[in-house]
């Protein structure tokens, strides 16, 4: 099974009990304790893990610390490995909001981390910063509009040099 | 063991029948049940409030009554003063309590509430007014020779009167909205290129958070503690203060952490602090619980910020150390009763710390995270309180400040008080969105918090060192419970779909007759 965290994806066995990730051995001893609820028993200590999901993810709470997993399938695997640390130059909000301001228009020269937009959700202002080096080839988003975090807001073509 | 003093209290009042009997309160989530407990406790009926998005939220099922009142967005429900006031007199209500954030320091709204002959829970609306203009109540105090940080008011000034201002209060300088609090509307500004676009960046938000884009600029204390004090005062001119709260650890300058007593104070510092804070209320005619804040400087010196007139988010450290119900003493004082004690029959017993429980990813700059909560489990134990607005199920909306619950503790002394603290929020089970329980482990088991070396600039400086707090260590063993759990979810999943075969299911319409009916058919 392959999950996904912070773009970056694991391949995980179990061989009746028997975990490795990543073709790395780990030992562990994994027992249900309700729906849910496992018990995870490794050398040094044992934790409680509680797991659950919606379509899109799975959420992890061990001891305070939380994962949030995706599960992909084996066609998306290579291709996730080779994006996983480049700016797509699709410059998206981070979580549903209204904008705020835009601050590039098209044409503009940005490079990473040039800002280009500010969105404000849950009364916060959040900057949101261009992810690559190029020109702006659309602005898709107007001052107090609400967005969601499906449509690229700004979109910046890279410069090939 | 709350209010056991307020027993004798009962007795002077009564034959007063116009005790307040049933409250609205203008406000959602913890703090709306947190008030909710205290009413039923005092035999008050409720009235809840609440907008779209709030239809099904914990708040709403903890009233005796609630009221629909808008659309999600704040400004068309709960920051709809005229909305709240006519619920609450179409309801039946005889006193609207506002709880924190929203309406509760707006001035105008405490004046409308009263003009319909209801009784509001707080201070007076002229007090209110002059606590609230920060500008104002900084005039005051410095002509009453309290301490505060040199700045000024910068509103209707041009540009580059600002700049020359900026330059002879000297850099860094902080920017604050004039009507808020909670860190909203709020910059540092370390140089004079940054600060126009700061001030900008500061007016736009007061304006969307408190309808007011009035700002002014101090100098910025570099390095202190934020140090508060409760203060109650009644309408018979009786004050006192119920000790101080530390609030240092804040990130962009909410508080997220704090604790009580200070380690920074002595007994000294302490008495006198604590006078400072009884003359600045004395001074504004205050009379309804308040929290005078302080920046604390590392040479002990200290200045008066603001005062907060309403009950404050960490207000149960104070209650438990105290055994105070502050939110019954609101209501006591509004109902025109004189404090049940003096300064000398209060102290503080052992420690306590809060945990602000917010949705927000703790690890990716606190960015707020929506979403539904999937599995909520709440830690319990001996000085272990969960005030929350929260239940398996809730949804945490875009639409309002991210806060879900505040977990506190109390123990005999601050290391047992930090080690039940841990232990706590590591049973504090959220699933579903993301909080910043983890990153509050890391804060409560650094060294620099151990020591008590706590400054309003400890999740600044220690935040690359102190986020991702145990990843590496846990992330095998979560990818191999994922990988168990969607294995046995698949598991259980043909047993589902076993039960879905069910005959009863597949058998098509049927209905149940007796066989002379069916010999009829």
């Amino acid at each position: 099974m392959i999950l996904s965290y912070n773009n970056q994806n694991y391949r995980v066995y179990d061989d009746n009990g028997s975990y490795d990730i990543n073709k790395v051995k780990i030992g562990l001893t994994l027992s249900q304790t309700s729906k849910g609820s496992y018990r995870a028993i490794t050398s040094e200590k044992s934790y409680d893990v509680l797991v659950a999901n919606d379509e899109e993810f799975l959420y992890l709470f061990i001891e305070g610390k939380q994962f949030t997993f995706r599960k992909i399938s084996e066609d998306n695997f290579n291709h996730g490995i080779d994006s996983s640390d480049m700016g797509t130059g699709e410059i998206h909000a981070p979580m549903p909001g209204s904008v705020v301001k835009v601050l590039v228009k098209v044409g503009d020269k940005v490079e990473i981390g040039t800002p280009v937009l500010i969105i404000e959700a849950m009364k916060m202002e959040s900057t949101l910063y261009a992810d690559i080096e190029g020109v702006v080839t659309a602005v898709n988003a107007i001052g107090k509009e609400q967005v969601g975090t499906e449509k690229a807001l700004v979109v910046i073509e890279s410069v090939k040099k | 063991m709350l209010n056991s003093v307020f027993l004798g209290c009962r007795n002077k009042i009564q034959g007063k029948d116009k005790l307040i009997k049933k409250v609205l309160i203008a406000n959602r989530s913890e703090i709306a049940c947190r008030i909710i407990k205290s009413c039923k406790a005092m035999g008050i009926e409720t009235v809840a409030i609440y907008s779209d998005a709030d239809a099904n939220a914990l708040h709403v099922k903890s009233a005796d009554f609630a009221e629909h009142i808008g659309e999600s967005e704040a400004k068309k429900s709960y920051l709809d003063m005229d909305k709240v006031i006519r619920a609450a007199v179409e309801s039946g209500c005889d006193a609207v309590h506002p709880g924190y954030g929203f309406l509760s320091e707006n001035h105008e709204f405490n004046r409308k509430v009263r003009q319909n002959g209801l009784i509001f829970i707080g201070p007076s609306a002229e007090s209110m007014e002059l606590m609230g203009s920060k500008t104002s109540s900084r005039t005051l105090m410095i002509e009453h020779g309290i301490p505060v940080v040199p700045g000024m008011f910068i509103d209707k000034l041009e540009e580059s009167k600002i700049a020359e201002l900026a330059d002879e209060i000297g850099y860094p300088i902080l920017i604050k909205a004039a009507a808020g609090g909670g860190g909203k509307g709020m910059r540092v500004v370390r140089a004079s290129n940054e600060l126009i676009s700061a001030i900008e960046s500061a007016r736009r938000e007061s304006m969307s958070a408190f309808g007011s884009d009035e700002v002014f600029i101090e100098k910025y204390v570099e390095n202190p503690r934020h140090i508060e004090f409760q203060i109650a005062a009644d309408q018979h001119g009786n004050i006192v203060h119920l000790f101080e709260r530390e609030c240092s650890i804040q990130r962009r300058h909410q508080k997220i952490i704090e604790e009580t007593p200070s380690t920074a104070l002595t007994k000294d510092l302490r008495e006198k602090m604590g006078e400072v804070a009884k003359k600045v209320c004395q001074v504004a005619n205050y009379n309804n619980l308040g929290t005078v804040e302080f920046l604390f400087d590392n040479s002990g010196n200290f200045y008066f910020l603001e005062v907060n007139a309403r009950i404050q988010v960490e207000h149960p450290i104070t209650e438990e150390t105290t055994g105070i119900d502050l939110v019954k003493l609101q209501i006591d004082i509004a109902n025109d009763l004189p404090l049940p004690f003096e300064q000398n029959d209060l102290k503080q017993t052992g420690h306590a710390i809060e945990c602000r429980i917010y949705a927000e990813d703790g690890d990716n700059d606190f960015l707020p995270s929506s979403g539904k909560i999937l599995m909520l489990k709440t830690p319990v134990g001996e000085g272990v309180r969960y005030d929350s607005g929260i239940e398996t199920g809730s949804d945490a909306t875009i639409y309002y400040d991210p806060i879900l619950a505040k977990l506190i503790v109390h123990a005999n002394d601050r290391e047992s008080a930090r080690l039940k603290m841990i232990a706590a929020l590591k049973s504090n089970v959220i699933l579903g969105v993301k909080t910043s329980i983890n990153f509050m482990i890391a804060c409560l088991e650094s060294d620099e918090f151990k020591s008590g070396d706590t400054y309003t600039s400890f999740i600044a400086l220690n935040y690359e060192k102190l986020k991702n707090y145990r990843q590496d260590k846990l992330l095998n063993l979560g990818l191999a419970t994922a990988n168990q759990y969607l294995h046995d979810a698949q598991a259980s999943q043909i047993i589902y779909d076993y039960s879905k075969s069910n005959p009863w299911l597949e058998m098509g319409n049927w209905e149940i007759c007796s066989k002379y009916e069916a010999r009829s058919l």
